[in-house]
Formats: structure tokens, C-alpha cells, sequence
């Protein structure tokens, strides 16, 4: 044990003096493995995130979601939502269910807009807020810091906050019994809970009380199971009756439901599934579900990055390592002289790896903090570091741990290996060289390394120039409407602004630059309401569901709709509000009718009339998805939009006077605005930060290969310095031996870029498909990608045989 | 102390077989000092790898104090080798990030000896190289002959029973190299038994037995000195 210890100083304290001294070589690979394990850890913590959505509930797999899937003429959609009368089912049919409960819709959650609450004379701001019934913190236990989970949500207009709204409104004050208003209702708070430990596909910062409905509201919920009004949760008493539930759910269609269709006699089924509230988070098939859950594959993709970066930095160490074998060969031979045993001498090599290793993770460690924020930023989470380390249990710090053994092992192991087996005999002689065989080996193998590192590099790169491509495409293809210089406001629903609606759209128009405003209910970008139709003959109408849009006259015109057929909504038809449906065109080809001017229809909004008009297809909601069937209502008593268009170079005082005119209406609210084209590309967020990473995580991995090519080629050449001298004593021209010199390299970029084509095309063809529409792979990305990691590689390997040109011939010969 | 018997070696690559030893047989005693002479590639170093037990032979019987160790496995040969044989090389063979001190310690760090007695013990071998002063410099700040100073420290440091030099004066001025010399013989005026390999005449002079090799047999044994 004893002698363990001697030895591991030894080796400790030479490994130390050995980093000091030859930096060059210490510096490429503390600065590559330190870069791999920052974006590892950056990569690590928000997997951790990603994958512990709705895991920190007691008990979470007894937690499920009660889906409803409807079908009308053969055409399904699947929602997260269910009725009411499901979530009541729930509540009393079923002894398994231990609670459930019933959490509407969160209003504004996809928008963002935020909420207008007063207290007292002050007015604050909230980005989200919904109504649960009384039984919500029986399932999802959020923890109370003030209040009674029992009772919070019992009695009408109860209100629970988040400690950060409680912060902001009450700053250190009690909250409890304190009032707030929101639109037209006054809530008295009766719990503030943390919502900070919980990462949950759950989006509200208030919860009203359910009861706050009056009886009325509840006699409407009743009546209709295919009214999808929030969404219901249970939780099980144990893990096996929620597995077996689903022939529960059939029984309550087959038993309660399809009766009650029957009865009220319409052509269309409901089908209930039940869903792990952990499953959610991965889960994108489902329509009104959180904005909050992410795509696997992606999420995963990461994944993969950070595992790639962390093996091309253990490339370089490997590479680095067995190209300076030579020059350590004889340190072995004299140890193994000395008295060392091999397994000694794999011990010294690993020990170096590792301590390498453990330095570089702590650099990484204070980069990745230093860069946590931008990061941040660019995926729109606030993660934090901590989550690996104090997550509360062993198994993130164990994958870290192991993790980083790994690598060390990873990057050690083979030089160790090769290292320790020289044999004294051959290394310690005058004129050693290693055998042809060895060298022969081992340089390939090195090559091999560094195809597969720019491989992945190329990859990268015109992965990167794919997903640019996609994104601006998507960003600059709105697809038959004109959002440019669309400016949106957003209307409080209790406003003032309603009554006077027409006051300030004149006074609007009177700015000269404004053109045209409407209010509307809808616009293109955000979410649009979905509504069942009767169709067609009205003694027995068939019944469609389709997307609805409600709308003012104007707003045709105000975004260039291009009209196909008849004509849309106008003020010389007085009856248009009630008796006018306008589609789109991919309406008019889902309904079938080969004239649809002439079709009747009826929705439950009490319109009963023609088809006056067909417009062209638009693309409303994002590029992900194909242009589906819209039905367009004329409601001018309803808005939650003034559309303004504008025309001048001068946006930001443009926005000053629109904001001032606003202004002298409402000052009970804060003005809201955005513009329609960003509205548009924000839907791409998700692609946009997928992009940015791309790009930064690219640049890092050819960077770290180039790191690792520049130490790789200075070795190279320094074993060629003689032949460099004796081809120039021969005369060879300084370009004839820059072009030997970088023609080995250039031919390995060469090949990695062939092998990675292929596996890129393959992979984002894949990930292309996954839009709706999407651009063609461009030719001159692969081949740029490729010229480009040839360009880079070539400037790396160039500054090295410069500086081997440079030197003098007399002294390369000598070399020896 | 050593004896062989029919010592062979054989090379093989590809194409080319090579016989390096053919049937050696000697003895050196303990005390005694050998040269071993011959021309270029006549299998001398051959010889003193196998004597060194850094290689085995390919046939034949070898005697290290009476153990037969020409079939021994690496271990066993590096465990013997720490413990009883020094080594002297004609390029030194120094670790160039080691200091002279480290450089010199070397052997006793693989020995397990504890830290105090190690300095104890490299201040005197250092000392009495007359290389001490120079015990933090590096091995490329100092010259030739006080490398192979320090090669020798090195050598004898865990206080060998025998010491392989393998042309100790090949690199050195002739003034250097007759400092080595000296070295090599008061240490084995102190008792140790020296086998040098050399090209040089002069240095043969030191021992007091040289065998000479030539095609990888030996041609010649002449004792010039009496062996007490």
C-alpha cells in the first residue's frame, strides 16, 4: 500500500510537471476535453429537465390523464382534453380512482399575453390563469406556503397563486385573504404553492375555484359530452388499476356515453384513453396539449451531440498520446529498467488521462456556469446546474461520475496499453525507431480517428446549413396571406375598449400611415377554436368538425386573402353575421360538394346559413402541419384582436401613436402588441433554438477536431523534418512540398466528408419529413459543408508545414 | 554469479532469419570485471540484453546466482533485475523531465522505499559522483560526461550485485570517458561485478577479462588480470 502511494506521487508530480512543460500539448487537450464536457454538462442538465417532467408528483405513476379522441365521418382527432361530464364520471363511477379532477383550458397559454390583475389601486401583470375544481391538489401535490391544499379551491372565487406572482404583487406580505381582481371577478387569495420543483406539462401562475361558474354554466357543461372543456386527471389507488382501466374507459362509453349520442342523435363517437402523467411531456399527437412538451427525437439528439464531442475530444487525447509514443518510448524502456512492471506502467498512463481529465472538468465545470445563461437563453428554459448535483438523488451525479471515468478511461486506455507494451530491448537502442509494423498500425489507426472525427464534423455542418435552410424557408413562407407590417394588438377581454371599439378604429385610421384595421376574434399564428358543423340537408345534416375563425369584414382585405369563389362578409348584407359561412379552399375540398355555394350549414353558434364564399388556402398555423379546413363566421361583437395595417419606414413612432391613441381608451389594462410576421416566426421557436445550438455546437466540434488535427500534424511533421531537409537540399520547390505535406490530411477530410453525406442526407430526410412542407436538400449544402471542413482543416495543417518549411535544411539533416 | 550454456538467439522477421548468439557458454564470477569486444553486429548488446534479463534467449541454459532463468516470465525478470542489476547505456538513457535528483531515484521509487531514506541515499550516490551540485538542473543542461555521471548514479543506486554498461564511453570526449571509466572501477574495486560491452581498446584495458565475440560465437577469452 505503501509503495502504491510512493509510486502514484511519483507519477502525480510528474504528470503535473509534464502538462507545464510541454503546454502545447496539455493546452489542445485540457481546451478539447474541457469544451466536450461543458456542452456535455450544459447538454446533461437539460436531459435531466427534459426527462423529470411531472416525475416529482407522489406517487406519479399512479397519475394519469383521461384522453378524448372524437370522431365525425371517419375523421379522428385526438385531444388532451375531455368534458365535463367525463371528469364527473371519474369522480364518482370508479372505487379505483383515489381523486380526480378537472383543470379547464389554460386561457393565453399558447399567446403569452399575460393577464391584467388589480389589487387595490395597482395593477400587475400574469402570464397565465385557468379554473380547477377542488379535488386538483389531491392529485398534483403541490407544496403550500400558505393555505390549506383541502380547501383552497372549494368555495367561489378562491384563488391559489404561485410564490413568484405572490412576490410580485405582495413582495414579503402574507397573500393569504388578500383580494385580486381579474376581469370582471373579484378573488380572495386562499393558497400560495411552489411551483419551482415541479417541472410539469401543468401551464398556469393562478388557479381560480371551478364553483366560481355559476349553476347555469355547469347546466351547459352537462348537457354535451363532446363539449372538451379542460382537461381531467386521476390518480389510481394502485399502479396495476391504472394499467387496467382501459376496459373501465370502454365501459363508460359503451354503457354512458353512446347511448347519450344516440339519444341526441349525431353521427360522430367518443373514445376515452388514459394517459401516464409522466408519458406527456414526449407526447405530440394529441390537439390543445401543453406547449411546454418537447419532440424525443430532438431532445435525444442532444443527447447524441454531447456524447460525439465528448469522443472527439478522447479522439485527439488517443490521437495526441500514441503519435508522441515515440518520444516516450525510451521514458518506458528506462522505467521498465528501472524495475517497472507493466501494469505499473498502464497505471502511470491512465493516472495521466484521468488527472487530465479531472482537470479539465473542473475548467469545464466554471465554463459551463459562466455559459449556463446564454444557453439559457437560446433553449428558452431556466436550468440550472444544480440539477446534477443536488437533485436529491444519486443518479445524476452517478451517470456524471461515471461519465467522466469513461472519458478518462476512454481517452487513456489504448495509449496505455500500446505504451507500456514496448519492450526495452528495442526502445533504448542508439538509433531506435519502431518497427514498420507497429508504426504502420498504429498510424492508421490514428487516421481512422480522424476520419470519424470530421465525419461528425461535416455532419454537423451541413446539418446546421439544412436546418437554416428549413427555418428560413418556413420564416419567409407564410403561404398566401400578406403579414407584412401586421400589427397586432391584443384586446383585454372586460375592456372598456369593446363599447368604443369603433371610436378608436377610426381614430387609428385617420394616422396617415395606417391603412386598413380590423378586430377580429382569430388571426393566422395563433391558436383558432374548432367547432362541429351540420352540413348539408337539414332534415339529416352530416356533422363535420373544423377549424373556425371569427372575424370582421375587413379582414379579407386587411391580410390580401385571395378570393376564389362568390364573395366574403360585407356591411351591404346586414344578415351575414348570422346566415354566412366563408371557407377556405381546403374546406371546400374536404366537404366534397362539387358546388359549395349552394351548401347549407349550422353551427352551434347561431349561424344558420350559405356558404357565401371560397378563399384561397392560407397557412394559419405553422408550416408543421398541413393547411387543414377553416370555416370563417362574421362576429363583430367579439375580439381579442385589432389587426392594424401600417405602411412606413418610421415602425417605432408609428407604434408611439398607436399606443398613445390606445391609451386615452384603457389605461385599466397594459397595451399588448406585436407584429404579425414575428407572431409567425415565433411559432418556429423551437426550430430557431434548435438552429442557434446547431450552429454554436458545429463550430465547437470542428473546432476541438481541428485542435486535434494541429497537435496531430505538428507531430507528423516533426517525424518528417528530415525528409523535408533533404528534399529541399534536393531542391524541391517550397509549393511541391506544402502540397506533400497537406495531401495526407486533405485525403482523410476527404473521406470522412464521403462518409458522412450519406448518413446526414438519410437523417435530416428524415427530420424534413416531419413538416408539412418543407425545402429540398440543396446540392451546394452537402458540397459546401464538405468545403468548408476542408478549408478549415487545410489553414490548421498549413500553419504547421509553413513553420516546417521554414526551418533550416542543415539543421533537419543533422536531426537525428 | 552467471553462467551459460549453448546461449542462442535467433531473429525472426518476414524473410530473414538471423542467428544473433550461437551456443555461448561462460562464466563471469562474482568481483570480476569482463569486456565483451567485437565488431559491429557481432551480437555483443544481444548478449548483455539476455545477461540483463531484458530479453530471453531463444535456446540454451542461462545461470543468474544459480537460478536458471532463460524460460522466466516478464515479472520474475523485472522483479530480479530491480533488485540485483544496474544498467549503463551508451546514450545515457536519461528521462528528460526528470531532474538529475529524479532521474537518480528512480530505481528505489519502483523499489517502494520510503521518501527520507530514498534522499538519503541519492545525496550520497550523487555525491559521490561528484554530480550533487547539479542534483535540480535536467539532463539536457549538463554535459555529456556528467549525464553518463548520473546514468551511473542511477545504476547504482539499490546498491546492485552487477552492472551491464553497454559502451558507457561510445558518446563521451576521451577525457569524459576516462572519468566514467574510473567509476566503473572503483566500483568494482568496492566489490560489484561489471560486464561492459565496448569498442574501445582503452576501456578494455580497465577489465581484467575480455571475451571476444564475432558472428555471434565466441572467438576468444583472454584474462589479463588474476582474480582474487
Amino acid at each position: 500500500m505503501k509503495h502504491q502511494r510512493i509510486l502514484f506521487q511519483h507519477f502525480l508530480h510528474l504528470a503535473f510537471r509534464r502538462m507545464v512543460k510541454q503546454p502545447t500539448y496539455a493546452l489542445i487537450n485540457i481546451i478539447g476535453l474541457s469544451a466536450g464536457i461543458m456542452i456535455f454538462l450544459l447538454i446533461f442538465t437539460y436531459l435531466l429537465r427534459e426527462y423529470n417532467y411531472d416525475r416529482a408528483w407522489t406517487d406519479h405513476r399512479k397519475i394519469y390523464r383521461i384522453n378524448a379522441t372524437l370522431a365525425f365521418n371517419g375523421r379522428e382527432d385526438q385531444f388532451a382534453l375531455s368534458s365535463y361530464n367525463i371528469a364527473q364520471s371519474m369522480k364518482t363511477e370508479f372505487p379505483e380512482i383515489e381523486a380526480a379532477t378537472l383543470i379547464f383550458r389554460t386561457n393565453f397559454s399558447d399567446d403569452r399575453v399575460g393577464i391584467t390583475v388589480w389589487h387595490e389601486d395597482r395593477m400587475f401583470e400574469m402570464p397565465s390563469f385557468t379554473y380547477a375544481d377542488q379535488d386538483f391538489f389531491r392529485v398534483f401535490d403541490y407544496p403550500f406556503v400558505e393555505g390549506d391544499p383541502l380547501t383552497a379551491l372549494k368555495e367561489p372565487r378562491s384563488l391559489v397563486i404561485t410564490t413568484d406572482i405572490a412576490r410580485t404583487i405582495f413582495a414579503n406580505e402574507p397573500a393569504l385573504g388578500k383580494l385580486l381582481k381579474i376581469n370582471k371577478n373579484t378573488f380572495m387569495v386562499t393558497g400560495v404553492i411552489d411551483k419551482s420543483r415541479h417541472d410539469s406539462h401543468l401551464e398556469f401562475d393562478a388557479l381560480a375555484s371551478l364553483s366560481t361558474y355559476q349553476a347555469a354554466d355547469f347546466e351547459r357543461f352537462r348537457s354535451d359530452w363532446f363539449w372538451l372543456v379542460g382537461s381531467t386527471y386521476v390518480k389510481f389507488n394502485s399502479i396495476e388499476a391504472a394499467e387496467n382501466f382501459g376496459s373501465k374507459l370502454e365501459w363508460l362509453t359503451t354503457e354512458t356515453i353512446q347511448p347519450w349520442i344516440k339519444e341526441v342523435s349525431v353521427d360522430g363517437s367518443i373514445k376515452l384513453s388514459h394517459e401516464a402523467v409522466a408519458h406527456i411531456h414526449f407526447n405530440n399527437s394529441l390537439q390543445y396539449d401543453s406547449s411546454t412538451n418537447s419532440n424525443k427525437q430532438i431532445v435525444n439528439l442532444f443527447g447524441y451531440i454531447a456524447i460525439f464531442l465528448l469522443l472527439i475530444a478522447a479522439i485527439n487525447y488517443m490521437n495526441l498520446s500514441t503519435a508522441r509514443s515515440m518520444k516516450r518510448a525510451r521514458e518506458i524502456g528506462i522505467r521498465k529498467v528501472a524495475g517497472a512492471r507493466r501494469e505499473q506502467l498502464i497505471v502511470q498512463f491512465l493516472g495521466e488521462s484521468m488527472l487530465l481529465t479531472l482537470a479539465a472538468f473542473v475548467i469545464a465545470l466554471s465554463l459551463a456556469e459562466l455559459s449556463l445563461p446564454y444557453f439559457n437563453d437560446l433553449i428558452g428554459l431556466d436550468l440550472s446546474l444544480s440539477a446534477i448535483f443536488f437533485s436529491g438523488s444519486a443518479g445524476p451525479l452517478a451517470i456524471l461520475i461515471a461519465t467522466m471515468l469513461s472519458l478518462g478511461l476512454l481517452s487513456g486506455l489504448f495509449p496505455a496499453f500500446v505504451l507500456s507494451s514496448f519492450s526495452p530491448v528495442n526502445v533504448l537502442r542508439a538509433g531506435f525507431s519502431m518497427n514498420n509494423k507497429s508504426q504502420l498500425s498504429l498510424g492508421n489507426l490514428r487516421k481512422v480517428l480522424v476520419v470519424l472525427q470530421f465525419a461528425i464534423s461535416i455532419g454537423m455542418i451541413i446539418s446546421t446549413f439544412i436546418v437554416a435552410g428549413q427555418l428560413s424557408y418556413l420564416q419567409s413562407n407564410t403561404k398566401g396571406i400578406d403579414t407584412d407590417q401586421v400589427m397586432v394588438i391584443h384586446f383585454p377581454a372586460d375592456s372598456a375598449l369593446m363599447a368604443n371599439k369603433e371610436v378608436i378604429r377610426q381614430q387609428l385610421l385617420e394616422q396617415p400611415e395606417v391603412r386598413q384595421v380590423s378586430a377580429s376574434q382569430s388571426l393566422p399564428g395563433y391558436r383558432s377554436g374548432r367547432l362541429m358543423f351540420f352540413v348539408g340537408d337539414t332534415v339529416k345534416p352530416v356533422v363535420h368538425t373544423m377549424n373556425i375563425f371569427m372575424v370582421d369584414h375587413r379582414f379579407f382585405d386587411l391580410l390580401n386573402i385571395k378570393l376564389l369563389a362568390g364573395r366574403t362578409f360585407s356591411k351591404d348584407y346586414p344578415n351575414d353575421a348570422t346566415t354566412a359561412f366563408v371557407i377556405n379552399k381546403a374546406a371546400a375540398d374536404y366537404l366534397g360538394y362539387p358546388d359549395p355555394m349552394s351548401v347549407e350549414m349550422n353551427c352551434g353558434l347561431g349561424v344558420q346559413g350559405k356558404i357565401i364564399g371560397v378563399v384561397e388556402n392560407f397557412n394559419y398555423t405553422s408550416l408543421h402541419n398541413p393547411i387543414e379546413p377553416l370555416v370563417f363566421i362574421l362576429n363583430e361583437k367579439r375580439a381579442a384582436f385589432m389587426a392594424v395595417k401600417v405602411q412606413s419606414r418610421d415602425i417605432s413612432g408609428v407604434i408611439a401613436n398607436i399606443s398613445g391613441i390606445w391609451m386615452d381608451f384603457d389605461q385599466k389594462h397594459f397595451f399588448h402588441y406585436t407584429f404579425l410576421d414575428q407572431r409567425f416566426a415565433r411559432q418556429y421557436r423551437h426550430e430557431q433554438s434548435m438552429l442557434s445550438l446547431f450552429g454554436y455546437f458545429s463550430l465547437m466540434v470542428i473546432l476541438i477536431s481541428c485542435l486535434g488535427l494541429y497537435g496531430l500534424s505538428a507531430f507528423s511533421l516533426e517525424q518528417r523534418t528530415r525528409e523535408i531537409g533533404i528534399r529541399k537540399v534536393l531542391g524541391s520547390s517550397p509549393k511541391a512540398i506544402l502540397l506533400l505535406l497537406t495531401k495526407s490530411f486533405m485525403l482523410l477530410v476527404l473521406i470522412a466528408g464521403l462518409l458522412a453525406l450519406p448518413v446526414v442526407y438519410f437523417l435530416m430526410d428524415e427530420w424534413l419529413a416531419g413538416f408539412a412542407f418543407h425545402v429540398d436538400m440543396k446540392p451546394l449544402w452537402f458540397a459546401g459543408g464538405l468545403l468548408l471542413a476542408i478549408l478549415i482543416a487545410l489553414v490548421t495543417v498549413l500553419i504547421q508545414a509553413i513553420r516546417a518549411l521554414r526551418s533550416n535544411p542543415v539543421d533537419a539533416i543533422k536531426y537525428e | 554469479m552467471i553462467r551459460s550454456e549453448k546461449l542462442t538467439k535467433i531473429f525472426r522477421t518476414d524473410e530473414v532469419e538471423t542467428t544473433a548468439l550461437n551456443q555461448v557458454s561462460f562464466e563471469i564470477r562474482k568481483g570480476e570485471f569482463v569486456a565483451i569486444m567485437g565488431p559491429s553486429g557481432c551480437g555483443k548488446s544481444t548478449l548483455l540484453n539476455i545477461l540483463g534479463l531484458l530479453d530471453n534467449p531463444s535456446g540454451g541454459s542461462y545461470y543468474f546466482l544459480d537460478q536458471e532463468v532463460s524460460k522466466s516470465t516478464e515479472r520474475q525478470r523485472a522483479n530480479l533485475r530491480k533488485q540485483n542489476i544496474g544498467f549503463v547505456f551508451q546514450n545515457f538513457n536519461l528521462i528528460d523531465e526528470l531532474t538529475v535528483f529524479e532521474n537518480v531515484e528512480l530505481p528505489l521509487i519502483y523499489l517502494g522505499m520510503p521518501t527520507r531514506d530514498r534522499k538519503k541515499r541519492v545525496d550520497e550516490v550523487l555525491e559521490q559522483m561528484q554530480i550533487a551540485h547539479r542534483s535540480k538542473h535536467f539532463p539536457l543542461q549538463l554535459s555529456g560526461g556528467q549525464q553518463q555521471r548520473v546514468a551511473v548514479a542511477r545504476a547504482v543506486i539499490a546498491k546492485p550485485a552487477l552492472i551491464l554498461a553497454d559502451e558507457p564511453t561510445g558518446n563521451l570526449d576521451s577525457a569524459h570517458g576516462e572519468e566514467v571509466m574510473n567509476l566503473l572501477n572503483n566500483l568494482n574495486i568496492a566489490g560489484t561485478t561489471i560486464i561492459m560491452v565496448t569498442h574501445s581498446q582503452r576501456d578494455a584495458e580497465y577489465s581484467q577479462r575480455v571475451i571476444r565475440l564475432f558472428d555471434g560465437q565466441i572467438i576468444n577469452e583472454n584474462i589479463k588480470k588474476s582474480i582474487i
